[in-house]
C-alpha cells in the first residue's frame, strides 16, 4: 500500500525522464540541428505541467508513508517552477550559440535542476530534503561555470560551490539533530512528538535515540529536557542556514553576487528566481507543520533575518555598477520581502497567498528584466549600467519596457510588482503584530527607487552610445513580450490570479 | 453616459495615439493630438459642471463598478463641491500647458504622451473614490512628472527629478500604510473612502489612529509641501519645463491638500482635531518662512516657487481651522460659520493659486526663452519694450499678493476670516505673511519692469500668440474670480458644509460617548 501510488511522482518523473531524453536527442541529432532537443526541453515541459495539473488535491495529502506531500501551494509553486524554466530556455537559445559543445547538455542539466526543486516543494521527509537539496545546488552549479574559456564564469562557479558545499554541510547537520531528537526522518512524525498534546503516532510513543543517549549518559530527566530543548534551537538554526543560502538571505547571501554575475545570464536570470521558489516552498512547509509546537520562535528569527536582508541587500545593491550585479542585490532584497509574508503565514493563511501572489509578480518583472538585459547585453557587448545610456534614443520600446520592469520592481502601481507588495505588506498590517515590518519594508522600497530608477535616469537622460540595437533574438524577444503581458495584467487585473489562489490554496 | 470616465480617460487614449506616431515626421499630428484630446478633457469637465447640481450636498455622477471582489476593490468614482473645481482648474492647466508647449523641440513624442498621462493621473486623483485606485492614480502623476523634470528640465535636472520622485515616493509609501491600517480596521475590510468616513475605522483608537493619521499626513504633506517637507519643491520648480512647473505648482500640490480634506478630516476625523494645532502651527511657519525665503531669492523662478510653499501655508491653516478644537464653544453656531468659512478659503485658494501661480510660471518662462537669464537684477525697464507682458504679470502678481477685485484676495480673505475666529494668534502672525509677499511681489516688479531698459534688452519681442492663448484665459479667470466670487464658492460651500457638519456631528456624538463612561 504505501508504495503503491508512484503517480504523485508523475511531475518529477516526466521532468527527469525530458531531460534524458533531451541528453540522448542531443547525442542523436546533427549539429544543425542542435535546436531540436533543445526545443524539446521547453516544449516537453507541457508534460509534467499537465501531470501538476491532474494531481491538484483539494486536501493536503501525504505519500510514500509521509515522505511525499502534495497540496495546493506545492502545486503552484510547482507551476510556477514550470513556467519560469520555460522562459529561461527561451532566453538561453541565443545565449549559447556560440557555444561549440554541450548545447544540450545545458537543458538537460536545467531540467535535472527544475527536478530537484519540484522534488523539494514537496518534500516532508528529511532525506528527501537533503536530496533534492543537492540535486538543485550540484546542476546549478555547473550552470553557474558554463561558460568554461570564461574565467569570471569559473570563479561564480567556485565560489558557489565552496560556499554551497558549507551549506550543504551545515544543513545536514542541522538535519541529523533534528533526526536525533525526533526519532523519525519524516517531519509529520518530528511535529507530532512535539505537539503539546502528546504523541500520536506509533513512532513518536518511543525516545528518540539523543534522548536516550543522554539518559543512558546518566543525564538527570531535567536536564535531558533543557538540552533537547537547546539542541533543537541550535538544528533550527542550523537548518535556516542552509535554507537562508538556498534563497540568499543576508547574512548567508555572499555568494550571490558573485555567482549572478558570473554564470551565464540565463543562468543567472533561472537562479534569481527558481531557487528561491523551491526554498521558500519548503520554509512554508515547515513552518506550516512545525508551527507552533517545534517553531515557536521561528518568525521572530525570521522576522529579524528578512529584515536585515531587505536592508542589505537594498543598500548593497545602490553602488553596483554591473547590472546583474544590482540585479543579485536586488533579488536578496525580494527575498527580505518575501520574507515578511513568510512570518506572518505562521498564523494566518493570507501571508501565503500574498507569497504566491509576489513570486507570480517577481517571475514576471524579474524574468523581464534580465532579457532586456541580455538583449542589451548582446547588441553592446557587456553588462555594465553604463551600457544602457541613452537606451531610449538607439531602442526608445525597449527603454520603455524596461521602465515598466523597474517600476515593477520598485512597487509602483499598476503594475504586478505594486500588487505583490500590496498584499504582503497588508498581510504584515493584518496580523497586527508584525505590522512593523510592513513599514520596514516601506522604508526599503523607498530606498530601492534610487537604484531601479537610476537605470530609467541613464536610459532617458544619459547620451546614447554609438551603437545601435540591432539583433533581436526572437526567444528573448517572447519573453520581454511575455512578462511585459505579465506585470501589467497582474497589476490591472488582480481579480483572477487572487480568486485563484484563494480558491485552490 | 460616464462622464467622470471619459473624462479620467481620454487623455490616456490620445497618450496611447501618439505612441503610435513617429517622432520625426509627425510632429504637428502629435501635437494636434495632444491638444485635441486634452481640450477633449476640458469638455467633458465642462460637460461634469453642466451635470453637477450645485447645491445638493454628497457626492455626484457616481460610477460605480466590481474590479477585485477577492480584496473589496470596486472602481468608484464620484465628485462633489470639493473636487469639481479642482477637475475643472486640472483640465484648464493641462489644456493651456499642451498649447504651450508647441514650442517644444526636444522630443515632442514622449513630452505629449508623458504630459496626457499626468494629465489621467490628476484627474483620476481627483475622482476616484477607492482608495486602492486612488494610490494608483497618485503614483502614475508622479512618474510622468519624473521624466518630464528629467528630460525636458534645467541644467540641474536630473538631480531635482531624482529627489522629486524620491521625496513623493516616501511620502505616498506612508499613505500606503496608512491606507492598508485603516483598510484592516474597517469591517467589512474595505478601501472605500465613503465607506471608511461613515465607519470612522479607528476611532478611539488613540495611539493607532495617531500613527496612521501622520502616515497619511506625510504623504500629503510632502506634496502640499508643508514646511519642513518643502524642500525638494524649489529644486523641482527650478529645473522643471515651464509647463511642467505650471503644473507642478497648479495642480499636483493640490493633490496634498485635497488629500487633507477628502482623506484625513472625513476618517480620522478624532486624531485631525487633536492635531489640528499642528498643522497650523506648520502652517504658519510654511506661510512667513515661505514669503522670506521668496524674498531672499535673486532667480525669479525660485521666488515664485517659494511663494507657493507661502500659498499653500494658507490652505493649510484653512483646513486646520475647520477640524481645530476650540474649547467649550466647539459647537456654537459662530464658530461652525467661521469653519465653513475657513474651509470654503481653502479650497478657494487652491484653484485661485492654481490659476494665479500656472500664470506666473508661464510668464517666467517665457521672459526666460526670450531673455535665457532669470535673475531679478539682471532686468529693468521691461515696462516700455513688454507691455502687454508686463500688464499681464503685474495683474498677476498683484492677484498673488491678494490686491482685492482678484482671485486671491477672496480666497487668503476667506481664509483669514474663517480662521481667526478659531486661532486668533496664528492668523494674526499669519497676516504677517501677507505683507512679505506684498512687498517681494511689488519689489520684483520694481526691479524688472521699472527703471532703465538695459541696452541688452532692446530687442526683446512681447507675447505671441501660443503665449497669449495659455495666459488670457488664466487672467480673465483671476479677475471673474475676484469681482464674482458667488458660483464657484456655491460649489464649493455644498461640500465644506457637508464636511464641517458631518465632523461636528461625529464630535457630539463621541463627546456624549465619552460622557457616559465609554
Amino acid at each position: 500500500m504505501p508504495y503503491s501510488n508512484l503517480s504523485v511522482f508523475a511531475p518529477e518523473l516526466s521532468l527527469c525522464g525530458l531531460a534524458i531524453l533531451v541528453l540522448v536527442a542531443d547525442l542523436i541529432v546533427p549539429r544543425a540541428w542542435r535546436r531540436v532537443p533543445a526545443g524539446l526541453a521547453a516544449v516537453g515541459l507541457v508534460v509534467p505541467l499537465y501531470f501538476v495539473a491532474r494531481l491538484w488535491p483539494e486536501p493536503l495529502q501525504f505519500e510514500f508513508t509521509g515522505a511525499y506531500a502534495i497540496d495546493g501551494f506545492s502545486g503552484a509553486f510547482k507551476i510556477l517552477l514550470l513556467f519560469a524554466a520555460f522562459l529561461v530556455i527561451l532566453l538561453s537559445f541565443d545565449y549559447l550559440r556560440k557555444l561549440q559543445r554541450g548545447f544540450g547538455e545545458y537543458f538537460a542539466l536545467l531540467l535535472f535542476s527544475l527536478t530537484g526543486m519540484m522534488l523539494l516543494t514537496g518534500a516532508a521527509d528529511l532525506i528527501v530534503i537533503y536530496l533534492a537539496f543537492e540535486m538543485i545546488s550540484l546542476s546549478c552549479y555547473v550552470l553557474t561555470g558554463y561558460m568554461k574559456r570564461d574565467p569570471r564564469s569559473n570563479e561564480a562557479a567556485l565560489k558557489y560551490f565552496l560556499y554551497g558545499a558549507a551549506a550543504s554541510g551545515v544543513m545536514l547537520y542541522g538535519i541529523s539533530l533534528l533526526y536525533g531528537l525526533g526519532g523519525s526522518t519524516r517531519i509529520m512524525d518530528i511535529a507530532a512528538r512535539f505537539m503539546a498534546s502528546g504523541p500520536t503516532t506509533a513512532a513518536a510513543v518511543e525516545p528518540a535515540f539523543l534522548q536516550t543517549a543522554l539518559v543512558q549518559a546518566g543525564v538527570p530527566e531535567l536536564y535531558v529536557m533543557r538540552l533537547t530543548g537547546l539542541m533543537m534551537s541550535l538544528a533550527v538554526v542550523l537548518v535556516t542556514v542552509g535554507l537562508g543560502f538556498k534563497i540568499a538571505m543576508v547574512p548567508f547571501h555572499a555568494w550571490a553576487p558573485d555567482a549572478y554575475e558570473g554564470a551565464p545570464t540565463p543562468v543567472t536570470a533561472f537562479l534569481s528566481v527558481a531557487p528561491k521558489l523551491a526554498g521558500f516552498a519548503l520554509i512554508l512547509r515547515l513552518l506550516l507543520m512545525w508551527y507552533p509546537a517545534l517553531l515557536l520562535h521561528w518568525p521572530a528569527l525570521l522576522a529579524s533575518l528578512a529584515t536585515i536582508t531587505m536592508f542589505g541587500g537594498n543598500l548593497w545593491a545602490i553602488r553596483q555598477t554591473n547590472i546583474k550585479r544590482m540585479l543579485a542585490y536586488s533579488s536578496i532584497a525580494h527575498a527580505g520581502y518575501l520574507l515578511i509574508g513568510v512570518v506572518v503565514a505562521a498564523k494566518d493563511l493570507m501571508g501565503l497567498h500574498a507569497i504566491i501572489v509576489y513570486f507570480v509578480a517577481y517571475l514576471f518583472m524579474n524574468l523581464g528584466a534580465f532579457a532586456i538585459v541580455l538583449l542589451v547585453a548582446r547588441n553592446m557587448g557587456s553588462e555594465e549600467i553604463s551600457d544602457f545610456s541613452g537606451l531610449y534614443h538607439t531602442a526608445p520600446a525597449l527603454a520603455a519596457v524596461m521602465i515598466i520592469f523597474l517600476l515593477s520592481l520598485t512597487g509602483i502601481p499598476p503594475t504586478a510588482g505594486f500588487l505583490g507588495k500590496l498584499l504582503i505588506f497588508g498581510a504584515a498590517i493584518g496580523s497586527g503584530e508584525w505590522a512593523w515590518l510592513a513599514v520596514v519594508g516601506i522604508i526599503n522600497s523607498a530606498i530601492s527607487v534610487y537604484y531601479y530608477m537610476n537605470v530609467a535616469r541613464v536610459m532617458y537622460f544619459g547620451k546614447a552610445g554609438r551603437q545601435q540595437v540591432t539583433v533581436w533574438p526572437v526567444g528573448v524577444v517572447t519573453v520581454t513580450v511575455v512578462c511585459l503581458l505579465g506585470t501589467l495584467a497582474v497589476g490591472l487585473f488582480p481579480q483572477v490570479i487572487i480568486r485563484l489562489i484563494q480558491q485552490y490554496i | 453616459m460616464p462622464i467622470l470616465s471619459l473624462l479620467v480617460f481620454i487623455p490616456l487614449v490620445g497618450a496611447t495615439l501618439i505612441l503610435f506616431m513617429d517622432r520625426d515626421r509627425h510632429r504637428r499630428e502629435i501635437c494636434w493630438t495632444a491638444t485635441v484630446f486634452s481640450a477633449l478633457a476640458f469638455v467633458f469637465s465642462l460637460s461634469a459642471l453642466g451635470a453637477f447640481e450645485i447645491g445638493r450636498a454628497g457626492i455626484q455622477l457616481r460610477e460605480y463598478a466590481d474590479w477585485i471582489d477577492a480584496l473589496n476593490i470596486h472602481y468608484h468614482l464620484g465628485i462633489d463641491g470639493l473636487s469639481l473645481p479642482l477637475i475643472l482648474l486640472t483640465t484648464l492647466l493641462s489644456l493651456l500647458s499642451i498649447i504651450y508647449s508647441w514650442r517644444i523641440t526636444e522630443r515632442i513624442k514622449e513630452y505629449m504622451f508623458f504630459f496626457l498621462l499626468l494629465e489621467t493621473g490628476m484627474l483620476g486623483v481627483f475622482t476616484s473614490l477607492d482608495f486602492f485606485l486612488f494610490y494608483i492614480f497618485w503614483e502614475v502623476s508622479l512618474v510622468p512628472m519624473y521624466f518630464l523634470i528629467g528630460i525636458w528640465g534645467g541644467p540641474n535636472r536630473q538631480y531635482a527629478a531624482i529627489k522629486f520622485f524620491i521625496y513623493t515616493l516616501i511620502g505616498s509609501l506612508a499613505m500606503l500604510l496608512g491606507i492598508l491600517a485603516l483598510y484592516f480596521a474597517s469591517t467589512p475590510h474595505t478601501f472605500d473612502m465613503i465607506e471608511l468616513a461613515r465607519q470612522h475605522p479607528l476611532a478611539g483608537a488613540g495611539l493607532k489612529a495617531a500613527l496612521v493619521f501622520w502616515g497619511l499626513f506625510l504623504g500629503f504633506a510632502i506634496k502640499v509641501p508643508l514646511f519642513p517637507f518643502h524642500t525638494w519643491l524649489p529644486d523641482a520648480h527650478v529645473e522643471a519645463p515651464t509647463a511642467g512647473s505650471v503644473i507642478l505648482a497648479g495642480v499636483l500640490l493640490k493633490m496634498g491638500t485635497y488629500g487633507f480634506i477628502r482623506v484625513s478630516l472625513p476618517i480620522l476625523p478624532e486624531a485631525s482635531r487633536q492635531f489640528a494645532i499642528w498643522i497650523a502651527i506648520l502652517a504658519l511657519i510654511s506661510i512667513i518662512y515661505g514669503a522670506l525665503c521668496a524674498m531672499a531669492q535673486k532667480d525669479l523662478k525660485r521666488m515664485i516657487a517659494y511663494s507657493s510653499v507661502n500659498h499653500m501655508g494658507y490652505v493649510m491653516l484653512g483646513i486646520a481651522a475647520s477640524v481645530a478644537f476650540v474649547g467649550p464653544e466647539n459647537i456654537a453656531a459662530a464658530v461652525q460659520h467661521s469653519r465653513i468659512t475657513a474651509l470654503n478659503g481653502a479650497v478657494l485658494q487652491m484653484v485661485a493659486h492654481g490659476i494665479i501661480t500656472g500664470a506666473l510660471f508661464f510668464l517666467v518662462g517665457v521672459i526666460y526663452e526670450r531673455a535665457h537669464v532669470r535673475e531679478i537684477d539682471a532686468f529693468g525697464g521691461l515696462a516700455k519694450r513688454m507691455p502687454i507682458y508686463a500688464g499681464l504679470m503685474m495683474m498677476a502678481s498683484f492677484a498673488s499678493l491678494g490686491l482685492p477685485g482678484l482671485a486671491g484676495f477672496v480666497a487668503e480673505f476667506l481664509v483669514f476670516l474663517g480662521a481667526f475666529g478659531i486661532y486668533r494668534l496664528i492668523t494674526g502672525l499669519a497676516l504677517l505673511g501677507v505683507a512679505i509677499t506684498a512687498a517681494y511681489f511689488l519689489w520684483m516688479i520694481q526691479r524688472i519692469f521699472l527703471g532703465e531698459l538695459r541696452e541688452r534688452w532692446q530687442n526683446l519681442r512681447d507675447l505671441d500668440t501660443g503665449e497669449l492663448i495659455a495666459l488670457v484665459p488664466l487672467a480673465a479667470l483671476m479677475l471673474a474670480i475676484g469681482v464674482f466670487p458667488g458660483p464657484i464658492l456655491a460649489i464649493i460651500d455644498s461640500a465644506s458644509t457637508v464636511l464641517v457638519n458631518n465632523l461636528e456631528q461625529f464630535y457630539r456624538f463621541s463627546d456624549i460617548i465619552t460622557l457616559f463612561g465609554g
